[in-house]
């Protein structure tokens, strides 16, 4: 996108920013207030002034040199990288409720998986388990029991 | 291929060998106990742990796991404890007034007061008025009679947080000696240490063990305590001095509301052994924390009159949220 | 003095304390490299070990690991561009560059020379200049704490050169998002949703993984499976050895970057976390070739390394001087003192000479110790990391972000929230809006709240109180130094224009 594009909707974005936190404002106390509003106030001068730069020769930021010579990113990999964070977001999810190694395992799993580029190969997903399955199980050994770093329980399981 | 499969299994089986996994051990305690710190590392809620942490395990039987979850003033430990199961393998440290000033000023502070089914409350620390060695203050009358004579709110007093001991200290001050004393909340005792030592506030209300811990730096003028404490014995109380306040932190441990009371009360003897053992009460004494042996129903009982004092004075210091 | 020195190598010289002390910087060093365990956490997590040592065997493990650790958080800044400890968020802006050109390893030498250095720097101010250092960070107050934080936030107009008015509102959005949970004065519950949960405010590890991990992750998934030789391995002859003198060749950068990180280490509550970036800040300044900074030169990875291990020794001052932590780890090391009934003050300085010049050396000794350790397991480390398929790349840093956001505070939110701030960074990222300034906002914010309100509860006594925050000659100080760093780069462009006509 567009150097200019990119700073007009940067600049919306913060404003709706703004507004959001603006009307959750509930301060009990003279002092709560002080710093966030200043800090609202400040903030939308700055985006307003972008916002008005974005419409005159002087933009916010010059597109990169290299960043035009970059070959655009297919379609194919948007997709990926969604696919991807809904993995990451079911995985998160899951967390509280099966517990980290279950999660872990299918999570890891799943993401090796799916960006292997060989979906159909049933080796690939093979080894996709297994490599999710020896990390997870290495991870909690060090972490779990080396380090005592508490570690997710699930609350389905006990 | 085959090699790396046979060598999973192996680690596989190995571990859960060694692992008990749930044990159908008769009685409690089968598994290690969690104990939940809501405040940060160096703190008194963390010292105190400590300092229980090896006899709690010896005389609990398993191991304790010391668990930090910090946050809001400690309403995020507590609400989180809450919402873990009452098995009795869950506590936290809790500590007055926190627990009983945060939702009362707070609305929803994540938990109700009496939700925190109280174990054992198993110290103090008063609050403690100090000023520097080199102040010229010496007594606390020097100290009112400077802040009457100058204008209200110039006289500036640290100490730890908003809602907390400290402030409601100086709060009471104000009101019983009939001045206006600025409170500065720092972000923990330890923080308003070094306010004082640089002469950005002209004293602070901190607790007991402040004053054993700079006792060759600070000049404590009064405590917030019935009777005097035997580490600073040549401190007067406020009451001594004509002044009525008493008011300090008591810490001790919360288990969530469903917990059984056969299991709280075994760990109410738990503790109680711990408090009575000699080299925590050694330890104790030198830091500066008063030790108190409060059961679960002494500590309920405390927790319900505090309640009553503190929404009296919240109320006449109109910080209660509708 | 000497002879307490002399009493603390000799303790130190035992079998079992320099076992200790490889051990504990290796361990450090492990935990600092991956993102989201910090060098807080490490000491924490340690502590009940240290129970069933000596007071001394104990101290200097955990101060070898906190060494370890700082120094370890260089390694995930420079391979993944994550940093491994948020003080190692500055090593990211030239050490990732230098790892995509192929030269990850000169920028993990050039690291870990600096590294040593701050750290011994730092350990020297300790043993040798502990009480003056400690009186001037006693004449910083509320006032002055703030102006720290608005000095810090001026760096965001040569981190972002060409596009301050995004740097500025990124670090507004992070002050914004410090601002969570509860007011530090006051006790005001803000921003909430109406969540409780969110009373305890966002974690800034949790918002560091977010926006810088989650990001970079998304990108690997952009860049495909091409992109596998994106950091080139180059396996260069004698690239240690000319790395090194080319280091020690700069001593200006190296003394500026060790003395900012003692003074910034020195000052409580500060947060040992923006030394780094001021150091990188000043050596950029001072440097002949300021534009280079940013696209993978040495001096930038240096000024950052060697600050934040200076900040090790200089946290220490006020710790052992007055009892307190000049950074959040020492405050754990405090709590250990204590336990074993050791004061801090000066009477630990005094009394127990034998543990204190120990512990102190021993947190030397483990800067020296990190040099060979982190050259050999770095080469390692960069050659694996290199060499490692996207495919496992991806989902592993995903398990390792999982785990420092919930290892902080054993939240299931902070998860959440990680993510959905990665997510959230990634798009502002697209936009123009980078992770430092966010990240910076989010460390200063509660620094330049909580001076600004105290200062103006002190300032009770003036006309206005605001005036409380311009009495201390320290704030004029610092408020010339924050308009200096504000404007600088302009000056340059101003020369520049000038020159040009």
């Amino acid at each position: 996108m567009g150097a200019t594009f990119r700073d007009r909707l940067g600049s919306v974005l913060m404003l709706a920013v703004i507004a959001i936190l603006w009307g959750q404002r509930s301060y009990t106390t003279p002092f709560g207030g002080i710093f966030p509003d200043g800090i609202m106030v400040l903030m939308a001068i700055f985006v307003v002034l972008t916002l008005i730069l974005s419409f005159t020769p002087y933009g916010v930021m010059k597109e990169e040199e290299d960043e035009k010579k970059e070959p655009k990113t297919s379609k194919k990999r948007w997709l990926e990288m969604t696919v991807v964070i809904a993995i990451l977001l079911l995985w998160v999810l899951l967390l509280r409720y099966v517990g980290f190694a279950l999660s872990s395992v299918l999570g890891f799993s799943s993401v090796a998986w799916y960006i292997s580029g060989q979906r159909k190969d049933w080796k690939t997903i093979v080894k996709a388990l297994v490599v999710g399955l020896a990390i997870t199980y290495l991870i909690i050994l060090i972490f779990g029991y080396l380090l005592q770093v508490p570690l997710p329980e699930g609350e389905w399981f006990g | 291929m085959k090699k790396i499969a046979i060598g999973l299994i192996v680690l596989f089986v190995l571990p859960a060998i060694f692992w008990s996994g749930g044990a159908f051990a008769a009685g409690y305690p089968e598994k290690p106990l969690s104990y939940i710190i809501c405040f940060n590392p160096a703190g008194e809620s963390d010292i105190t742990a400590r300092i229980q942490e090896q006899p709690l395990k010896k005389y609990f039987g398993k191991d304790v796991v010391i668990i930090y979850k910090i946050g809001g003033g400690g309403s995020v430990g507590w609400s989180e404890m809450l919402r873990s199961k009452p098995d009795g393998y869950t506590i936290a440290g809790h500590n007055l007034p926190h627990i009983v000033l945060q939702p009362m000023e707070r609305g929803d502070a994540g938990y109700k007061t009496l939700d925190l089914k109280s174990i054992y409350m198993f110290e103090s620390t008063p609050d403690l008025l100090v000023v520097r060695k080199d102040s010229p203050y010496t007594t606390l009358k020097d100290f009112v009679e400077y802040a009457k004579k100058n204008p209200p709110g110039v006289v500036t007093v640290g100490g730890s947080g908003s809602s907390t001991a400290n402030d409601l200290g100086t709060a009471m001050l104000n009101k019983a000696a009939g001045i206006k004393l600025t409170y500065i909340p720092f972000g923990g005792t330890g923080s308003a240490v070094p306010a004082l030592l640089g002469g950005h506030v002209t004293a602070l209300m901190t607790y007991s063990t402040m004053g054993i811990q700079y006792a060759g730096k600070f000049r404590p003028l009064a405590i917030a305590s019935e009777e005097r404490m035997a580490v600073l014995k040549d401190v007067p109380t406020f009451k001594e001095l004509g002044y009525d306040i008493v008011e300090g932190a008591y810490r001790g441990v919360a288990a969530p509301s469903g917990t059984p009371d056969e299991i709280v009360k075994k760990l109410a003897d738990v503790f109680d052994k711990v408090m009575k053992d000699p080299e925590v009460q050694k330890k104790m004494d030198q830091n500066g924390f008063k030790t108190e042996y409060m059961g679960p129903e002494a500590s309920l009982a405390l927790v319900k009159k505090k309640m009553v004092e503190y929404e009296g004075i919240m109320k006449e210091l109109g910080r209660i949220k509708k | 003095m000497f002879e307490h020195i002399l009493l603390g190598l000799h303790n130190l010289s035992t079998f079992q304390n320099l076992m200790l002390v490889l051990a504990g910087t290796v361990a450090g060093m492990i935990v600092g490299a991956l993102p989201g365990l910090t060098a807080t956490m490490a000491v924490a997590l340690l502590v009940p070990f240290t129970y069933t040592m000596s007071p001394i065997a104990g101290l200097v493990t955990l101060g070898a690991i906190y060494m370890g650790c700082i120094y370890g958080g260089a390694f995930s800044a420079i391979l993944i561009n994550t940093p491994g400890t948020p003080s190692s968020i500055g090593t990211t802006f030239d050490g990732y560059p230098m790892a995509r050109q192929g030269r990850g390893e000169e920028a993990i030498v050039g690291a870990t020379v600096g590294s040593a250095i701050g750290g011994l720097f730092g350990v020297v101010c300790l043993i040798f200049l502990s009480p003056p250092l400690a009186d001037i960070a006693l004449r910083f107050g509320p006032a002055e704490y703030f102006w720290v934080g608005v000095f810090g936030i001026t760096i965001i107009s040569s981190l972002s050169a060409g596009a301050f008015l995004k740097g500025i509102t990124g670090a507004a959005f992070g002050i914004l998002i410090s601002t969570i949970g509860i007011a530090p004065i006051g006790g005001d519950v803000r921003f909430t949703f109406g969540m409780p949960a969110m009373q305890g405010g966002v974690e800034l590890i949790v918002m560091l993984i977010g926006l810088f991990c989650i990001p970079e992750l998304l990108n690997l998934i952009i860049q495909g499976e091409g992109q596998k030789e994106r950091i080139e391995y180059k396996r260069t002859k004698g690239v240690l050895w000319k790395t090194t003198r080319h280091v020690l060749s700069m001593p200006g950068n190296l003394i500026r970057s060790s003395i900012i990180g003692t003074i910034i280490g020195i000052l409580p509550g500060a947060g040992g976390n923006i030394a780094n970036l001021v150091s990188y800040n000043e050596a950029k300044r001072a440097s002949k070739t300021p534009e280079k900074f940013g696209t993978g030169i040495i001096d930038g990875v240096v000024a950052t390394e060697t600050a934040n291990n200076a900040v090790v020794g200089g946290g220490m001052i006020p710790l052992v001087t007055l009892g307190i932590p000049g950074a959040p780890p020492d405050a754990i090391i405090y709590g250990v003192l204590m336990l074993q009934g050791l004061r801090p003050g000066p009477e630990l300085f005094a009394e127990r000479a034998d543990i204190t010049y120990t512990f102190m050396l021993a947190v030397g000794l483990s800067a020296i110790v990190m040099v060979p350790v982190g050259i050999y397991g770095g080469r390692l480390l960069s050659r694996f990391v290199s060499t490692l398929s996207t495919r496992y790349l991806v989902p592993g840093i995903a398990i390792l972000t999982i785990i420092g956001s919930y290892a902080i505070r054993n939240n299931f939110l902070d998860v959440i929230l990680m993510l959905m701030f990665g997510v959230i960074g990634f798009g502002l990222r697209r936009l123009g809006f980078t992770a430092p300034p966010i990240v910076l906002g989010l460390i200063l914010g509660p620094l330049m709240e909580t001076g600004l309100v105290q200062a103006y509860l002190t300032g009770q006594a003036y006309a206005s109180p605001w005036f409380a925050l311009f009495v201390n000659p320290i704030s004029w100080v610092l408020i010339a130094m924050s308009l200096f760093s504000f404007l600088w780069p302009y000056f340059g462009a101003i020369k520049g224009r000038l020159k040009g006509k």
